[in-house]
């Protein structure tokens, strides 16, 4: 059977920024950057988190709901449960790669940065947007991997003062890349791959739907155009937002 | 007349299919694309997920577990309630694979104006489902799986209705030969032998607790296949109207044992998993493989041959 659960223990907890917390567990996962997994909190629910790291396995967590808040609530020595990892994953296209990343998603593309090779990490452009500088996670670990990095707040106290989607439009005028990569909010998405698109880039898109068969694809609660996100995805073409 | 000269057609009622496999309920059945996309996989019909008279959130996470040869569901009938589905549904439009609608209630009365509302949409029969083993208020969490109550609903519903009208009954109560009569004698064209088995429990022995946030699910897969068959041969005594063998069907070779056993038509809902969403496709191709092998010409060749003294 491919969807046991699996229990783990937290070795590490390390806040990223004002309400992102990154646990470290002692569990390997054999992922791809994109996938992710199903964690099980025991009479509470089952939510989809991306996969940070695989050795040892780390993840994300955004305070967001109820869920997440009792995911705060760990302290290291506790319990994790989960299965996966499921889905589809990023493909590396050319040389020159932005990534866009909106809130959590950054997870999905660290880890994408993360497998690349290190001698071309200093090719990947990240753009990483959030409402305010104590809202930004994830630059200090990106820069450590080499990557160029570039910030857009609401309220421009970090980097550029705006949107990230006008961050972009704003580079493309002087550069060119081979690949895409965005996660974030969808309206952000659907215009990253709009833009590219009309530039006829390479761009894929990490969707976000309620999941609740996760990954097994027999529910169909997370369709879009008739194609299963938890299944197919959550990493498409970003034309899937288009049509 | 198909390929080969072979013809796997059949009909329950006076629904017409061209081969003998029905996507089941529940699965993937909640919006059009995704029905669309299971009749291009080959399926000779598709169930809409069932619908009620309000919107329903369903259970919680997790609604779904693996267990050896299947999975234990409690989803809870979540669904967007009967007018915003019968909306969704209008865009299928009149397709050319038979679309079957589905709807529970908690009483008979409900089940009535649900069968009235649900024709709205452009569905070419009826499901009623009375054997849902995990939901409160519904199925047999509503004491609905006896004969008097199997009875009044396919009464109450067959009043509103000239459509195929096929019931949905569970492998989990013993009367099932007296549940099907009762639901025949009321008018229904096809019974669908049947939901899932159960429930049962799965608990992770590491956190010490019943993985299904409800505790407990219908079991569905390949694990209860062979009460399925067993169902559908006590059927085939007792009731003249087609069964549909629902419970498990993954190949071709599980198709033609139920067709033996007496079934006109199989459901196929967890087998999806297992053999992606075209497997509708390859059960055919297998069916058809088998009976050139085999000399037969149509379904009713070997329909029921296991009855034969």
């Amino acid at each position: 059977m491919k969807n046991n659960y699996i229990t783990a223990k937290i070795l590490k907890i390390e806040k990223e920024s004002k309400n992102i917390k990154n646990f470290y567990l002692d569990a390997e996962v054999d992922a791809l950057p994109g996938q992710y997994l199903m964690i099980w909190i025991p009479g509470l629910n089952e939510k989809p988190f991306g996969v940070v790291d695989t050795s040892p396995l780390t993840i994300s967590v955004n305070k967001v709901g109820p869920f997440s808040e009792k995911m705060h609530e760990l302290k290291r020595g506790d319990k994790i449960t989960f299965r996966g990892p499921y889905g589809s994953s990023f493909l590396p296209k050319g040389k020159k790669m932005l990534f866009i990343a909106g809130g959590c998603g950054m997870v999905p593309l660290y880890f994408f940065a993360k497998t690349s090779l290190k001698s071309k990490r200093k090719y990947i452009t990240v753009i990483i947007g959030a409402r305010t500088k104590s809202d930004l996670p994830y630059i200090s670990k990106f820069k450590k991997l080499g990557c160029k990095v570039l910030t857009a707040t609401d309220d421009g106290s970090s980097g550029f003062k705006g949107f990230t989607t006008e961050l972009t439009e704003k580079i493309f005028k002087k550069e060119k890349f081979d690949g895409v990569y965005t996660c974030g909010p969808e309206i952000m998405m659907k215009k990253i791959a709009k833009i590219c698109s009309e530039k006829k880039v390479f761009c894929q898109v990490s969707l976000e739907r309620h999941f609740k068969c996760g990954g097994i694809g027999l529910c169909g609660e997370c369709a879009i155009n008739g194609r299963l996100v938890c299944k197919e995805g959550p990493v498409f073409r970003g034309k899937i937002l288009l049509e | 007349m198909k390929k080969n000269n072979i013809d796997i057609s059949t009909k329950l009622g006076t629904l017409n299919l061209d081969n003998p496999t029905i996507l089941a309920s529940g699965i993937l059945g909640l919006d059009t694309p995704t029905l669309k996309k299971v009749a291009k996989g080959g399926a000779g019909a598709v169930t809409l997920k069932s619908l009620t008279s309000e919107p329903r959130k369903g259970h919680n996470n997790p609604i779904l577990v693996e267990i050896e040869g299947g999975f234990l569901n409690a989803v809870g009938y979540a669904n967007k309630g009967i007018d915003a589905g019968v909306e969704e549904f209008k865009k299928c439009g009149n397709n050319n694979i038979p679309l079957i609608g589905s709807i529970v209630g908690g009483s008979a009365e409900e089940f009535g104006s649900l069968a009235e509302k649900i024709q709205e949409a452009p569905i070419k029969a009826l499901e009623i489902v009375l054997s849902c083993p995990h939901t409160p208020g519904y199925g047999l969490m509503a004491g609905q799986g006896t004969p008097k109550a199997t009875a009044e609903i396919t009464k109450a519903v067959r009043r509103k209705t000239k459509l195929p009208l096929f019931v949905k009954i569970s492998p989990s109560v013993e009367a099932v030969g007296e549940i099907a009569k009762a639901a025949e004698a009321e008018g229904a064209d096809a019974i669908n032998m049947g939901n899932t088995l159960g429930p049962g429990m799965k608990i992770d022995i590491e956190r010490g607790k019943p993985i299904l946030a409800f505790k407990v699910g219908g079991v569905s897969g390949p694990a209860i296949r062979s009460i399925m068959i067993r169902s559908v041969f006590d059927l085939y005594k007792c009731v003249k109207i087609p069964i549909i063998a629902t419970g498990g069907i993954t190949t071709g070779d599980d198709a033609i044992e139920a067709i033996m056993a007496g079934a006109s038509a199989i459901g196929i809902g967890t087998g999806i998993y297992y053999r992606g969403i075209d497997i509708f496709k390859k059960v055919c191709e297998e069916i058809e493989e088998w009976m050139k092998a085999h000399g037969y010409k149509n379904l009713n060749d070997f329909k029921g041959v296991a009855h034969e003294e």
